[in-house]
């Protein structure tokens, strides 16, 4: 009896908070990419690489209020200058060569083995409904399934697994298509301190279904700031 | 125990082992975003072999070459001269032998050079130089860019530079919550009466995204543009494009600058599918008033066929020579016709080594048409090279079997400073 009720306690604690604490494991997730509903900006490298090619390399520099979210290549050279804008669903891609600037759909890659939203500012507690699905088997680790509360999402399920405990660090996801397909798996490598807040440092993205196929990401300079939401608009995007 | 613990420690080893992390390189760095003065230079050159015809327009008329070669070098400076004011500079200087003259020619032209300033809150904008306006979200063709210094086919030909050469203008834009009023003052064409031009466009920005422009020449009319997009789903994107003009594009006939003045309609519609492989599909369908109708098109063919019979025959060769220029002329417009049909399957939008284009343009009233392969090879960071083909195809009286070339092979190379 002595050993049955530490038990019980250990097991019901670990059920309570995992049960009670999946929507705010997903905040704690946002978190690590962004700063909640204030403004801010980050840089992003993406190194992509493919059997038996030499791998590309670009590198943005992103702004993010809201849900909006301004994007600017600064290499590779030929690209410097391209811009995006995401609000919403909606994204418009602007060619400073042309200047024109024209629609694009979420699911058309501008960045390689990157997609769009993997650079942008992600809010997955807005966009997901989560569960947690139980501990890992390590123990450390607990395991979430967020699915997409728009059906035509290009990422039905996401398949978490997150620290259990603070700062409840995401470790690995995988994505998954509305037939259950495994689109790409992600893992979180490296965290790092922005003026006293950790972010997401260091992604790996693996591609599951070409053999070869994967991607480093590297997140950097955060920083909070005060950004006008006129600069938000397809109208600016020619003016970066 | 030790067995299982090794077990579940495999796959973060492999991970490791696999998928070395490339930004621990002792020699990788971040690119710094300069503002002060951001410099770009683009130096490129091309060399091109066409194979010449004889056609109805052109029965040895002029001479083109079979070959064709230019270099450039296209510079861009931008310069953040204070929080709320920008400058920008953009002139390229071009050498070539061209097909049209066969004779080496050099050309310096500023194609944009402004300075612009915005209020505190970047809802006010105030633009004063040259500026290329783009005001449609087509790919091929776009009715709604009614002011145009040249003729805008900017999948024509992406070496052509002078296709984004700007107006000479004054621009005031007001932004407001997802909606922006903007107005615009410019020199007129040479080619059209009057000394300025004027627009305003209205747009709402998503989920509908829409723009309404009103233009006017000083001595003409009020000409108008609607433009439309929509997205679908994840990976369809929908565009529509109208415009009335009350001015006509063509002239009737090769004997007359006249054009009528009756009001024209030109609209586009088109959709973008995205492939989950980077791939995308682009299908658009032109509607164009502007163009000549069956028996106007035959008129036009009548007028040149007796001018070149004239002309070969030396009966009133003054006379034969104007229409058979003038009919060249009317030719290089592009879109002569009112319906027309344009695919493309690409994987352009994604940086990667190969990137491959194929497009085509239909004459639905001739049943003409012309293709175009590219192949793009981005060997490092800054330098690429381009591979095109064109084809021209149609009976003797359609429009693309009328053009001067059956088809035509270039190479291009571009390095970026």
């Amino acid at each position: 009896m002595k050993y049955v009720l530490p038990v019980l306690l250990t097991v019901m604690s670990g059920y309570i908070a995992a049960e009670m604490s999946a929507d705010e494991f997903v905040k704690h997730i946002d978190g690590f990419r962004g700063y909640q509903d204030k403004g801010f900006s980050f840089s992003v490298v993406n190194i992509s690489y493919r059997p038996d090619k030499e791998p590309r390399q670009n590198q943005l520099q992103v702004k993010v209020l809201d849900d909006k979210s301004l994007v600017k290549f600064l290499s590779p050279a030929r690209e410097k200058g391209r811009a995006m804008l995401k609000e919403g669903k909606d994204m418009w891609l602007h060619i400073p060569g042309t200047r024109r600037v024209i629609r694009v759909a979420p699911a058309q890659r501008l960045l390689g083995e990157t997609s769009n939203g993997d650079v942008v500012g992600i809010k997955l507690h807005q966009d997901y409904s989560a569960k947690v699905l139980g501990p890992a088997e390590n123990d450390k680790e607990v395991e979430l399934l967020l699915t997409a509360k728009d059906k035509k999402s290009l990422y039905y399920q996401v398949k978490f697994r997150v620290e259990k405990d603070a700062p409840y660090r995401p470790v690995k996801s995988e994505f998954y298509s509305l037939s259950g397909k495994l689109i790409k798996t992600a893992f979180y490598k490296e965290f790092k301190s922005f003026e006293g807040e950790e972010k997401l440092h260091k992604l790996l993205l693996v591609d599951p279904i070409q053999e070869g196929r994967y991607t480093w990401m590297m997140f950097d300079n955060y920083q909070e700031q005060s950004l006008n939401e006129n600069i938000f608009q397809k109208e600016s995007l020619t003016r970066l | 125990m030790r067995f299982a613990l090794c077990l579940a420690l495999l796959p973060s080893y492999l991970v490791a082992q696999e998928f070395d992390d490339p930004f621990a390189a002792p020699d990788f760095r971040l690119e710094e975003e300069n503002k002060a003065v951001d410099f770009q230079a683009n130096l490129f050159a091309y060399w091109q072999r066409q194979e010449v015809r004889s056609t109805l327009f052109n029965p040895g008329l002029i001479d083109f070459s079979e070959r064709e070669r230019k270099y450039a070098l296209d510079v861009q400076l931008e310069s953040e001269i204070s929080s709320r004011i920008k400058g920008y500079f953009r002139a390229v200087t071009e050498h070539g032998q061209f097909s049209l003259n066969r004779r080496s020619e050099s050309q310096d032209t500023l194609l944009e050079g402004y300075i612009e300033t915005h209020s505190d809150d970047n809802s006010w904008w105030l633009t004063v130089g040259r500026k290329k306006l783009q005001w449609g979200n087509g790919f091929n063709w776009s009715p709604a860019n009614l002011m145009q210094p040249y003729f805008d086919r900017p999948s024509s030909d992406v070496d052509n530079l002078k296709q984004l050469k700007g107006w000479d203008l004054i621009e005031v834009q007001r932004q407001f919550d997802g909606t922006s009023l903007s107005f615009w003052v410019a020199k007129a064409p040479e080619s059209i009466e009057g000394d300025f031009q004027g627009a305003v466009r209205w747009s709402i920005e998503a989920p509908i995204d829409l723009s309404l422009i009103l233009h006017k020449v000083e001595e003409g009319e009020i000409n108008s543009a609607l433009t439309w997009s929509h997205l679908l789903g994840e990976v369809t994107t929908l565009r529509a494009e109208w415009s009335y003009q009350k001015q006509r594009e063509l002239p009737l006939s090769t004997l007359s600058d006249e054009v009528q003045n009756e009001g024209y309609h030109k609209a586009v519609v088109g959709m973008n599918y995205s492939f989950s492989n980077q791939w995308s599909f682009v299908a658009e369908y032109l509607h164009n008033e502007h163009g000549y109708d069956s028996q106007e098109w035959q008129s036009l063919v009548n007028e040149t066929q007796l001018a070149r019979d004239n002309y070969l025959n030396g009966v009133d060769v003054p006379m034969s020579l104007r229409s058979l220029f003038s009919a060249n002329n009317i030719l290089s417009n592009g879109q002569l016709r009112q319906r027309y049909a344009f695919l493309m399957l690409s994987n352009t939008q994604v940086d990667q080594f190969f990137q491959f284009r194929v497009s085509n343009q239909f004459n639905l009233d001739d049943d003409s048409y012309f293709w175009r392969v590219e192949l793009f090879q981005n060997w490092t960071q800054r330098f690429s090279s381009r591979i095109e083909y064109e084809a021209f195809s149609g009976c003797e009286y359609c429009e693309f079997g009328l053009t001067p070339y059956e088809d035509q092979l270039r190479f291009a190379a571009y390095y970026v400073f």
